[in-house]
């Protein structure tokens, strides 16, 4: 009967909501009457929009507060267009490359500038922070010396997971396959099929290096799993997905991929800043123009659960379609693997709501993986919505053992922010020479804008850097257990394996400049942005009573969730002799810093 | 059982001691049978220091390039497997090192053997100072060559791992699996201690403060020292080691820092009831409550290392604070510790024979450990000290055309002054062959010598007893207790 009553309530909330569908009363009706879909207060909106953005501000709790989740995420994934990295960057690299090669100086700050603005300011918040979670699953990174200068390839790969965020799967996969970028950081790019070489003569085996990551890392992983994660067992024994003998047959796959303007396969390496260096790469079956070397192997493949890809012939007049065939129906194969679902929903429930979800939660958003509800396999804006709108990410805050996650350092950083109505400085000018000679800068300079955000390397810091991951294995591994408390409690916790007694206090010096870089500051710096204090300045006129601006900053940053004991030491801070007798701005700038560094900031409930 | 500081927890088996020996709290704590015996060590009276590092080179190193037989039987096996020796232009496909760039070595215990060109001495500071690099090291009997090592249940056959795959390690040839199986000692993926974490539970109280931990780490958490009671302590490579809270170091207590160190420090040991909560506060308190000492000890004149350091080494520069820390062992009251250090870069799939790839990966390792050793013996601690590299796995002795895939048992080095029996090839170097006796189709090979036994020797020489190595190597008993004899003294 409740759940009749609580049902028929929900519908109605649909019917009368503004963009009500029946979609809508399917979604509520699917995921459970319990989750109310518009957010009860502040509080339960904020909370929605720490797990879908870059951190909650005024204006977007206001605006979830009047759409509700379903419409809010109709706006983000259907009505917000996407802030893309590649047209704002390239123009930059342009400007930094010059015919001389010793006088390039293509770095990726520009990206990263890109990067942060785009974090804080950018519209489509939750395609952006998708495009984030996935870049640390799918992982590439400019730290090797084969992409540190390449700025356009690693903007267009991080345009590829936005454009692709909601989208789907198997698209994406098939996308990242074939960028360069990927090419040259798990080496398929050039990859051959067997040949001979050396003196004396030896076997040169196909490089095993994706074919490995895109099983281990980018798809499934080491065993099977049901729906809800837990292994699929097979007489009480945990299954592995594949093995060596697999790697061996799954790299005679990605063979013959090459730079879109090669002609002789070994040849077309672009300049960084030519377009040809992101475009995707192309495949070849021989070697042009002769056509009598095989670049890709045709024969026959036997890979996981001893599925066959057929031998396939050599056609002179589409050299390459072996090749293409291959790697689809590798990809189909990969993409339809069942464990897919849930390893991928996992790790995105991972990245945005909790570190220790419920086997019924991921259950039930592989399922969806698995069937969008339309027949649709890999759908990720519905995999999304489904992470969100679940009722485990949308029950009322929980301060349980093992809820919540901790929050990824970057994101702390753009909270922070973000809670504070950060203002950008004004855009600084990169000169730039037209192209008139691609190898050559002629022409007069003309001169292209862009935002400087004053953190050129990140994880010097914060450990994080976009894109920039130390290894494929992302900054830390799903199964990563903080030895002592939280392993003992046989939790999980990512983000704990980059924070450690040296990290929690370069972030914290971090924020503390952070804290301290305010509109109005004496002596401001013109390449970051500074946050605005003033609506908090307005509310400590008076030293000796500082709840107003700690209700504030609790509502700011810590989503109203302060707890009565942190309140209490707060209060003894703020009144004490040594911060009453600071300047307002300095009090809340403390104030700030205190909140920031605290565990309630430090972990989303 | 709720975390507790090491002092704490100290304290409170004191007083459960007479319990424990009753056997009556074991019947409802079991655990803490198992701590009471954990607890248990020799400390040498007068207390002597001791400490081992762990180098990890993170990645898979094609060590098969760092030692290599110069006979001329094994050098030409060794050619025909790796394609040749490696030219840009003439031969790119090739990964093998010609012999005339070797720097020979000679092992007391026989054969001819050479070592990659980046091993030999090199110079540092203004005015440049020589210091010995591996080669030198070697022949001095600092270095001992352990061929190849890995990780295994119990010695295998080629014969035994094709028939039979319950006998092989899990997850072979995947880094992090690997790389676990190398930090935990055993060969079950779900254990949660690490080998150097576990020894320093039983050694630590050889150490005269029970805050500083006894596992100090300069490249982030690893498994490799987590025990049931230690966990590693992060430094960095800063002039000071630990990392200050900027405006809360201020040690007055009548500072503006000590006022908000006290705030700060409610907050962190705040009664959350979440334990991500709870653990964050902990990491942070432990961060602000041990940065006096370290810092202060960490930049102590008397505490530093006059030998310029090799530059652009992280490596060098972690072993920096290794060294340093090493020599403030005084002031921090330590005498049993664990060190970790990292590298990077060592999965060379594509550009490994070029400049920048494997002969500047050894070439920071050459520098790095020769750097250290000088720098211990600069405080005359070179025979305390034993310094020993980890890896996930080898490399493919066959090139994939630019570079090399991932393999199995491989090559290591240990270092040390006269606590190491240098100078000398333990166990057996394999001859290079592709599908040969003990290795696979691309010159992946089954391992000689296990992790356990490097760990076990390692272990009973900072003080463990032989009936303690079976809880922190289960597989010890399959394994020859006399192969590495000698190693640690």
């Amino acid at each position: 009967m409740r759940r009749l009553l609580q049902g028929t309530l929900a519908f109605a909330i649909a019917t009368f909501a503004i963009c009500a569908s029946a979609q809508t009363y399917d979604r509520i009706f699917g995921y459970g009457a319990e989750a109310p879909d518009v957010p009860p207060n502040d509080t339960e909106a904020a909370r929605f929009l720490t797990q879908a953005t870059f951190g909650p501000t005024r204006s977007g709790i206001d605006r979830v507060r009047a759409l509700g989740y379903n419409a809010w995420l109709d706006e983000q994934i259907g009505g917000t267009v996407p802030t893309l990295a590649l047209p704002h960057v390239e123009v930059l690299t342009d400007s930094q490359f010059s015919g001389n090669n010793s006088t390039n100086d293509i770095n990726q700050n520009r990206r990263m500038d890109r990067w942060f603005h785009t974090a804080v300011y950018a519209p489509d918040q939750l395609r952006q922070r998708v495009a984030y979670a996935l870049s640390q699953i799918l992982v590439v990174s400019d730290r090797p010396d084969n992409l540190n200068q390449d700025a356009d390839g690693i903007s267009n790969y991080n345009d590829i997971l936005v454009t692709q965020a909601f989208g789907n799967y198997r698209l994406l996969l098939e996308r990242i396959t074939y960028t360069p970028q990927m090419g040259k950081y798990l080496s398929t790019l050039r990859n051959r099929s067997a040949y001979q070489s050396g003196n004396p003569a030896n076997t040169i085996l196909p490089d095993e290096n994706y074919a490995r990551e895109i099983m281990q890392l980018f798809s499934f992983g080491l065993i099977k799993r049901n729906n809800d994660f837990s292994p699929a067992l097979l007489a009480g024994q945990v299954q592995p997905t594949y093995n060596q003998d697999v790697i061996v047959q799954l790299a005679r796959v990605f063979t013959g991929l090459t730079y879109t303007g090669a002609t002789t396969f070994f040849n077309g390496t672009p300049q960084p800043q030519q377009p040809a260096s992101y475009q995707p790469m192309i495949c070849m079956d021989r070697i042009p123009p002769q056509l009598t070397q095989d670049v890709h192997d045709r024969a026959a493949k036997t890979i996981f659960d001893a599925q066959v890809l057929p031998a396939r012939p050599f056609s002179a007049a589409d050299n390459g379609a072996a090749c293409r065939a291959d790697v689809t129906a590798v990809l189909d194969l990969i993409a339809n693997h069942p464990t897919v679902g849930p390893f991928i929903s996992r790790q995105l429930i991972q990245r945005l709501v909790k570190s220790n979800p419920s086997g019924a939660y991921v259950q039930r958003v592989a399922q969806v993986f698995n069937n969008n509800g339309a027949s649709v396999r890999g759908d990720l804006a519905a995999v999304v919505r489904a992470i969100l709108l679940d009722p485990e990410a949308r029950a009322s805050v929980v301060r349980a053992a093992g809820s919540g996650k901790v929050k990824e350092p970057l994101l702390k950083l753009t909270a922070f922010w973000r809670a504070f109505d950060v203002v950008a400085p004004a855009s600084r000018n990169e000169p730039i020479c037209t192209l008139v000679n691609p190898t050559t800068c002629t022409g007069s300079p003309v001169v292209v804008p862009y935002i400087p955000m004053g953190i050129a390397s990140p994880e010097r810091n914060y450990v994080q850097r976009p894109l920039g991951a130390i290894s494929v294995f992302n900054f830390y591994e799903p199964d990563f257990q903080q030895p002592g408390q939280v392993a003992n409690a046989s939790l999980f916790s990512p983000e704990f394996q980059i924070l450690n007694e040296v990290t929690t206090a370069t972030m914290a010096n971090d924020l503390r400049t952070r804290a301290f870089s305010f509109v109005g500051m004496t002596n401001p710096p013109f390449d970051r942005p500074l946050i605005e204090l003033a609506p908090l300045v307005a509310l400590a006129t008076t030293p000796t009573n500082p709840d107003a601006l700690i209700e504030a900053t609790n509502q700011r940053l810590l989503n109203g969730l302060m707890s009565a004991e942190m309140r209490t030491a707060l209060r003894g801070f703020m009144t004490h002799a040594a911060i009453t007798g600071m300047t307002p701005v300095n009090r809340v700038a403390e104030l700030l810093h205190m909140v920031a560094l605290s565990p309630e900031f430090a972990v989303q409930l | 059982m709720s975390r507790q500081t090491q002092t704490q927890r100290r304290e409170f088996l004191k007083r459960l001691g007479a319990t424990v020996a009753g056997g009556t709290a074991a019947a409802w704590m079991p655990q803490l049978n198992l701590m009471a015996q954990s607890m248990r060590a020799t400390c040498p009276n007068p207390p002597n220091y001791r400490a081992i590092v762990c180098v990890y080179l993170a990645g898979g190193n094609d060590a098969w390039n760092m030692v290599i037989p110069t006979d001329a039987t094994r050098y030409q096996s060794y050619l025909n497997s790796r394609g040749g020796v490696y030219d840009a232009a003439t031969n790119p496909a090739g990964v093998g090192v010609g012999s005339a760039a070797l720097l020979p070595i000679t092992p007391s215990n026989g054969g001819s053997y050479g070592l990659h060109p980046s091993c030999g001495d090199f110079t540092v500071g203004t005015p440049a100072i020589t210091v010995p690099g591996l080669r030198t090291l070697f022949n001095q009997n600092r270095i001992a060559v352990l061929p190849n090592v890995g990780t295994l249940i119990r010695p295998i056959t080629k014969t035994e791992y094709n028939s039979n795959p319950a006998l092989r390690p899990p997850q072979l040839f995947s880094h992090n699996d690997q790389e676990k199986l190398w930090n935990l000692g055993k060969t079950q993926l779900n254990e949660r201690y690490g080998w150097g974490g576990l020894l320093a539970d039983r050694i630590n109280q050889c150490n005269g403060r029970a805050d500083v931990p006894a596992c100090i780490s300069v490249a982030g958490t690893s498994l490799f020292q987590v025990g049931q009671e230690v966990f590693p302590y992060g430094l960095s490579t800063s002039a000071t080691g630990a990392v200050g809270l900027s405006a809360y170091t201020n040690a007055s207590p009548t500072s503006s820092d000590a006022l908000r160190r006290n705030v700060l420090s409610n907050l962190l040991t705040a009664n959350n009831t979440n334990l991500l909560q709870r653990e964050y506060g902990a990491v942070t308190k432990r961060s602000i409550d041990l940065f006096t000492d370290f810092s202060t000890a960490l930049q102590a004149p008397a505490n530093q290392v006059a030998l310029a350091r090799p530059a652009n080494n992280s490596l060098a520069d972690q072993l920096w604070t290794v060294a340093r820390t090493i020599r403030a062992r005084t002031m921090l009251q330590q005498n049993r510790q664990v060190f970790y250090v990292r590298l990077g870069g060592f999965d060379t799939h594509d550009a490994q024979m070029g400049a920048n790839g494997q002969p500047l990966l050894i070439t920071r390792i050459n520098q790095a450990l020769g750097w250290f050793y000088a720098a211990l013996q600069e405080m005359g601690m070179e025979s305390n000290v034993v310094t020993f590299t980890m890896s996930e796995f080898a490399r493919t002795l066959n090139s994939n055309g630019n570079g090399t895939d991932h393999a199995w048992g491989s090559l290591q080095l240990v270092m040390g002054g006269n606590n190491v029996g240098g100078g000398k090839i333990y166990g057996s170097f394999p001859e290079a062959s592709l599908n040969g006796p003990i290795s696979f189709s691309r010159g992946q090979f089954i391992p000689d010598l296990s992790v356990d036994q490097i760990g076990a020797q390692l272990g009973l020489w900072m003080g463990l007893e032989n009936s303690d190595l079976a809880a922190i190597f289960p597989n010890y008993a399959n394994f020859s207790a006399t192969a590495l004899s000698g190693l640690a003294v």
